[in-house]
């Protein structure tokens, strides 16, 4: 067993990896973020090294007529396509797909979908409609990470991404501009790691077998 | 090691029963009732359906699909739950500020307009176009036909009454899609709800269309399905793509919702674009 509690109250780093952490390369990397979460992702993207290709799905909140101003900032930090999901778009590598604006994103097995389905936990996009779909279209290949946020969402997607053999990751409270994100899913016993935000990178790059550019 | 594969092995077994069981739910619907799940694209409807399961008090799809079978109020309740799409009045703003840029200049050429609105659901967006129709002075020469699967919000629609709760954001959402007049002259309001003029729906028919069993009814100048088509999957958008090619007169229009596309459906050639934005297309051949 992996113990999550033992281990998402430890340090973080190499050592405490699981062997799934070690050895199983993720074919989709899922993101929830909220309150914060424009510089987080800024944060993350421009650590990862530049052969870094596993595609990587965003549910940020925003609010409804929010334009391109997010993919276009976030864009600036890192050499990966940014692109805001049209509906039925292929899950391709090299690209970070970003929930539009008052559309929920969920995913099928290498495509996404769109919904206009009632807010849920007052938001739409939603993190848990995003995790959830991808536990299931993914299962063990599959690593989520919760942000900063202001909110509760993401945790019962991390439930569900536990529950399907995936892992979780939660931004460390400490270096969230919100913490009530990562500290909720932390208190549902639902996450692998607890990473500073500045580690992230070097997390991801190193489960894809990649070297850290720091 | 053995029990981690096991328990693996588990939750992939139940991922492949509740597809059976998802399958059997929707061919049941389909022999029973008539209605046509099959090709809805799986995540957003197992979303749905998951609801309602809940809602019924009920644990599995197969104990649902039971209930469905046997009890036609349950399946009253499930259609609402897949077949309303929460909509806004002028939702996506932008949507209507090219519609009135780019698309009414070419309306204007026209003796008469037939608009089909397809998936209508409760009818915000046929209010919103009755009424960027009014103010080009327009409307009298169009007619739009609305449609939606679902005869209770068909009625809905009909009435024309909303929660005055939605109306700041109406408001909102009129003013940035270009709104010539005032919005509230619109409706009269009347407790907690906003009673839209009856003038609005004197050009409107509201009619039940199924989009997956049905054939095209008319040739048409506009059709728009904004919404819609993200809850059906790859092949079934296909065909849906290709009745309204065939409802669609030559330079017809069509509008989709902001994410939607026609770029992975084989009538993308048949179109030109108008706004790629705003997903307003021009049938070109």
């Amino acid at each position: 067993m992996t113990g999550v509690g033992r281990q998402a109250s430890d340090k973080p780093g190499r050592a405490d990896l699981t062997p799934d952490a070690r050895g199983l390369t993720p074919e989709l990397i899922v993101i929830g973020c909220s309150l914060g979460g424009m510089h987080a992702l800024e944060k993350i993207l421009s650590g990862l090294p530049t052969d870094f290709c596993i595609p990587i799905a965003v549910a940020q909140h925003r609010h409804r007529n929010s334009n391109e101003a997010l993919p276009e900032f976030l864009r600036r930090s890192t050499h990966m396509n940014v692109v805001d999901v049209e509906d039925k778009q292929w899950i391709e590598a090299g690209t970070v797909y970003l929930a539009p604006a008052d559309y929920h994103l969920l995913v099928q097995k290498g495509e996404f979908d769109l919904s206009v389905d009632d807010p849920v936990r007052h938001s739409r996009p939603s993190v848990d409609v995003l995790f959830e779909s991808a536990a299931d279209a993914y299962g063990k290949s599959l690593i989520g990470i919760v942000l900063t946020g202001a909110n509760e969402d993401g945790s019962a997607g991390a439930r569900r991404i536990k529950q399907r053999g995936g892992s979780v990751i939660a931004q460390d409270p400490e270096t969230a501009e919100a913490p009530e994100m990562p500290l909720a899913v932390i208190a549902a016993g639902a996450v692998d790691q607890i990473l500073r935000l500045e580690d992230i990178s070097a997390f991801l790059a190193e489960r894809c077998g990649l070297v850290p550019t720091q | 090691m053995s029990g981690v594969i096991e328990a693996q092995l588990d939750e992939q077994q139940k991922l492949e029963l509740e597809s059976i069981e998802i399958h059997l739910l929707t061919e049941g619907i389909y022999q029973h009732y008539g209605f046509d799940f099959r090709d809805y694209a799986q995540p957003s409807l197992k979303r749905r359906i998951w609801k309602r399961i809940y809602a019924e008090g009920l644990s599995t799809v197969s104990g649902l699909l039971e209930k469905v079978l046997h009890d036609p109020a349950c399946m009253e309740r499930l259609l609402l739950d897949l077949s309303i799409n929460t909509t806004a009045m002028f939702r996506d703003p932008t949507f209507y500020l090219a519609f009135r840029e780019k698309v009414v200049p070419l309306l204007r050429t026209y003796p008469f307009v037939r608009i089909w609105h397809a998936g209508c659901s409760t009818g915000e967006e046929v209010y919103s176009m009755a009424m960027l129709l009014c103010e080009e002075g327009l409307y009298d020469r169009c007619r739009i036909y609305a449609t939606d699967i679902n005869e209770a919000v068909l009625q809905r629609a009909k009435e024309g009454i909303f929660p005055i709760s939605s109306m700041k954001e109406n408001t909102s959402n009129y003013i940035a899609a270009g709104g010539t007049g005032t919005f509230s002259e619109y409706y009269s309001a009347k407790y907690d709800y906003a009673i839209f003029r009856p003038a609005l729906r004197e050009n409107v028919v509201f009619a039940q269309h199924n989009l997956v069993t049905d054939a095209s009814f008319n040739h048409f100048n506009v059709v728009f399905c904004r919404n819609v088509l993200i809850y059906f999957n790859g092949p079934l958008q296909e065909r849906v793509q290709k009745l309204f090619l065939d409802s669609l007169e030559n330079f017809g229009i069509l509008g989709l919702g902001k994410k939607e596309t026609i770029k992975y459906t084989t009538v993308a050639d048949n179109y030109e674009v108008i706004d790629a934005e705003e997903k307003l297309y021009r049938r070109i051949r």
